[in-house]
């Protein structure tokens, strides 16, 4: 009796991802090249910038907020890249003054610049206490608009060869993109679990009142984690933007929508309080596993769009379920 | 007119917690809820069953948009 | 213990990918579907000496498939292609070049036999020429132009497209060929508004400057009044014309769209000012859409340009299997241009 119970709970509670790793047996069995190193690469190389920006919003959703304004940050992130980054000697050089500058100091640049938008999410959240979803969907706009006047809504490409080997090398096996993948998992993992920032974030998501009384500096808290967030889009956003070998004011739109949607599917409930690094990293991995399936079935770009819909609401209504059940 | 003044009273003591004390957890005031939270204590009152039931029905849609999706793609339709 | 089940299902998956293909492959991991594809087109270039290999798997990557003349062009592709007894696929970039790379990865790693490509961003294309030349697959570039320089790193590649500078040239050409030349308040100078696509698109920067051009070589003076962008898209195009209506008035004689998506959502901005095309206004498109070559029948447009998407369809066939023949194309020589066809109201029938 007791078994039953516990096999029907654990189907229920990871629907999705049982589905999916259904869906990649069959695409699998039934094409050619799908169980493959390379494969398994790609994937590696499409799931490691969705995890980074990823991990930045979980701390947002985490304290029962939210944060929209993260594909515009990134996309953000990849321009400013971009506009560090240009090769020497390429014609339509944005900052022709600009020196050659090595890859980690851009990054660490734009980084500090991105932090500030995150410092500004913070300010605006914790202290004039606008609910985040307002806040966030506010510097959206702002930050879209701040990239064209940067811009001046001009593509850029023509990068330096260093920074595109950030995404096209590997150590070995292991692709440059996966190694930083794990180092920001292992950083979060830590933060999460054994420092007193990630009680005190718990906390905040448990019951902020509770926790401001228990002598929780909630603002303190709430600014770490809007600020982190944006370092974690900056990041996203120089490897997304090394990624595609070229950025512009379009780069990153939408992206907030699948991040906070593989943060649902792996158990950060959109109600605050919970939420594990490693069910980041399956929610991630359940959006691009469907992804590629369905290409490699020939699959009409019509359907991808409408299953991919789907998936989300079923990770809402599944996350909503359980903290009915639990109530 | 009178019953048309007993209505709107109900509905303005639906949230439980002057219904029926509660010790523990005392459902928060709405006002304190962010977007997110209000969304999910609407449901509060939809019974499990129904949830189940629409879950249920997502992920037929789901299984169904897929088999869809690969059947055109060998054109079978 | 549930979220630690779910752990090692993923984590089955993942090791699954990487097992399976690295027991499976005795050569270097990275390589084998390298191997396969080039074991695959050497038999098929040894068997066949002139004729391309029909039958065979081809990646199609279309930068947004919610634009009006890709819609055309890709199921023009689709169809010639699966006549020839291909199989196709088609994935969207959702004007998302990270996204584009990754669909042309899995495409490389699916094992494609030839890729045509629709660039997100043409500065970005020195990124899929080196990874489409890294995997040795001849590629077919569409509808977006990189460079010469760019195209040159890789000589399995083509690009298929139309000249833009003739589209923005016989857009000109049809206001002279009006009865005025476009100058219908007879002060002596064309005042045109110009509504345009995405300025860092070439197609739109070049139409942009030869229509006017061609006006300015044939000895009318121009005036413009305004220069917006519309984006190539049909709301974009109706809400510049209606500002431009109100600010400038009867002052606008002509009304240059680089695309006819704009160009219609212009006309309802035209007519809701009450003016009339073709008695005191004209405007002019291009890629002769249905919806357009309606309007041109029914005297509501000026003309517009056919960007002819089953021409060249065909013709990026034709140069995809002449890459799968074998045939390799030198630097300089990589352009491979169809031309634009003028649609007046005279001839608008035959496109109908």
């Amino acid at each position: 009796m007791e078994k039953k119970f516990d096999i029907k709970k654990f189907l229920s509670n990871n629907a999705i991802i049982i589905l999916i790793a259904l869906l990649a047996l069959f695409v699998g069995f039934t094409t050619k090249n799908f169980f493959t190193l390379k494969n398994g690469t790609n994937l590696m190389l499409n799931v490691a910038p969705r995890f980074i920006i990823a991990c930045g919003v979980s701390g947002c959703l985490i304290t029962k907020g939210t944060d929209l304004s993260a594909g515009r940050q990134v996309g953000l992130a990849a321009c400013l890249s971009a506009m560090l980054l240009q090769s020497v000697d390429y014609a339509a050089r944005m900052l022709p003054w600009l020196p050659n500058i090595p890859w980690f100091v851009a990054l660490l640049i734009v980084m500090a610049i991105m932090a500030c938008f995150g410092a500004i999410n913070g300010c605006i959240i914790a202290f004039l206490k606008v609910p985040p979803f307002i806040a966030t969907l506010g510097m959206q706009t702002i930050v879209y608009g701040l990239c064209s006047v940067i811009t001046n809504n001009q593509p850029m490409g023509g990068y330096k060869e260093s920074y595109l080997l950030v995404a096209k090398g590997s150590f070995g096996p292991l692709p440059f993109l996966a190694i930083f993948a794990i180092i920001i998992g292992a950083f979060f993992w830590f933060l999460y679990n054994k420092t007193r920032h990630g009680k005190y974030m718990y906390a905040i998501g448990g019951n902020e009142n509770a926790a401001q009384v228990a002598g929780v500096n909630v603002t303190a808290s709430l600014i770490r984690i809007y600020i982190l967030a944006s370092c974690m889009y900056a990041l996203g956003g120089f490897l997304v933007g090394s990624k595609a070998g070229g950025a512009s004011t379009a780069t990153g739109n939408g992206y907030e929508l699948e991040a906070i949607a593989a943060c649902t599917i792996g158990g950060v409930s959109a109600n605050g309080g919970v939420g594990k690094v490693s069910g980041i990293l399956v929610g991630v991995l359940v959006f691009e596993v469907l992804k590629i399936c369905l290409q490699f079935m020939g699959v009409d770009p019509a359907y991808t769009y409408i299953a991919q819909g789907l998936v989300i609401i079923i990770a809402v209504a599944l996350d909503l379920r359980k903290y009915l059940a639990k109530k | 007119m009178e019953e048309k003044e007993k209505t709107p009273i109900p509905e303005t003591s639906e949230t439980p917690d002057t219904a029926v004390p509660e010790t523990e957890s005392a459902r928060p005031d709405r006002s304190q809820l962010n977007a997110f939270e209000n969304f999910y204590e609407n449901f509060r009152k939809v019974p499990l069953k129904y949830i189940d039931i629409f879950i249920g029905v997502c992920i037929t849609a789901l299984v169904v948009v897929i088999l869809i999706g690969i059947l055109k793609s060998k054109g079978f339709f | 213990m549930k979220k630690l089940a779910s752990i090692v299902l993923a984590g089955c998956m993942a090791v699954s990918l990487a097992a399976c293909g690295g027991a499976a492959s005795s050569s270097a991991p990275a390589s084998s579907s390298e191997a396969v594809s080039a074991a695959e087109s050497a038999a098929e270039s040894a068997a066949e000496s002139v004729e391309a290999p029909q039958g065979g798997k081809v990646g199609v990557c279309i930068y947004k498939f919610d634009d009006a003349f890709m819609t055309t062009y890709r199921n023009a592709l689709q169809e010639i292609l699966e006549g020839k007894g291909y199989e196709v696929t088609i994935v969207d970039g959702n004007n998302d070049q990270a996204k584009q790379n990754e669909q042309i990865n899995t495409f490389i790693t699916q094992g494609v036999d030839a890729l045509i490509i629709n660039p997100v961003m043409t500065s970005a294309a020195d990124q899929i020429i080196s990874t489409v030349k890294d995997a040795d697959i001849p590629t077919v570039l569409i509808n977006r132009e990189p460079t010469a320089d760019q195209m040159s790193a890789y000589n399995k590649l083509v690009y298929v497209g139309c000249d833009a500078a003739q589209s923005g040239t016989f857009q000109g050409e049809l206001i002279l060929d009006t009865a005025n030349k476009g100058d219908i308040n007879g002060d002596g100078k064309v005042s045109y508004i110009m509504i345009q696509g995405d300025p860092e698109n070439i197609d739109a920067q070049l139409r942009t400057e030869y229509s006017v051009k061609a006006l300015k070589d044939a000895g009318v003076e121009v005036e413009q009044l305004d220069l917006q962008r519309g984006d190539w898209d049909r709301n974009k195009g109706q809400e510049i014309a209606q500002n431009d209506l109100a600010k400038y008035g009867n002052q606008i004689e002509v009304v240059f769209c680089n695309n006819d998506d704009m160009a219609i959502g212009a006309l309802q901005a035209i007519e809701a000012a009450g003016r009339k095309v073709n008695e005191d206004i004209y405007l002019v498109g291009v890629d002769a859409l249905d919806a357009a070559l309606n309007e041109v029948a029914n005297g509501k447009m000026t003309g517009t340009v056919l960007n002819d998407a089953n021409g060249q369809a065909s013709q990026a066939v034709a140069c995809m299997e002449e890459l799968l023949g074998g045939k390799t194309f030198e630097a300089g020589s990589q352009s491979v241009y169809v031309d634009y066809v003028k649609v007046t109201p005279e001839n608008v029938k035959d496109f109908q």
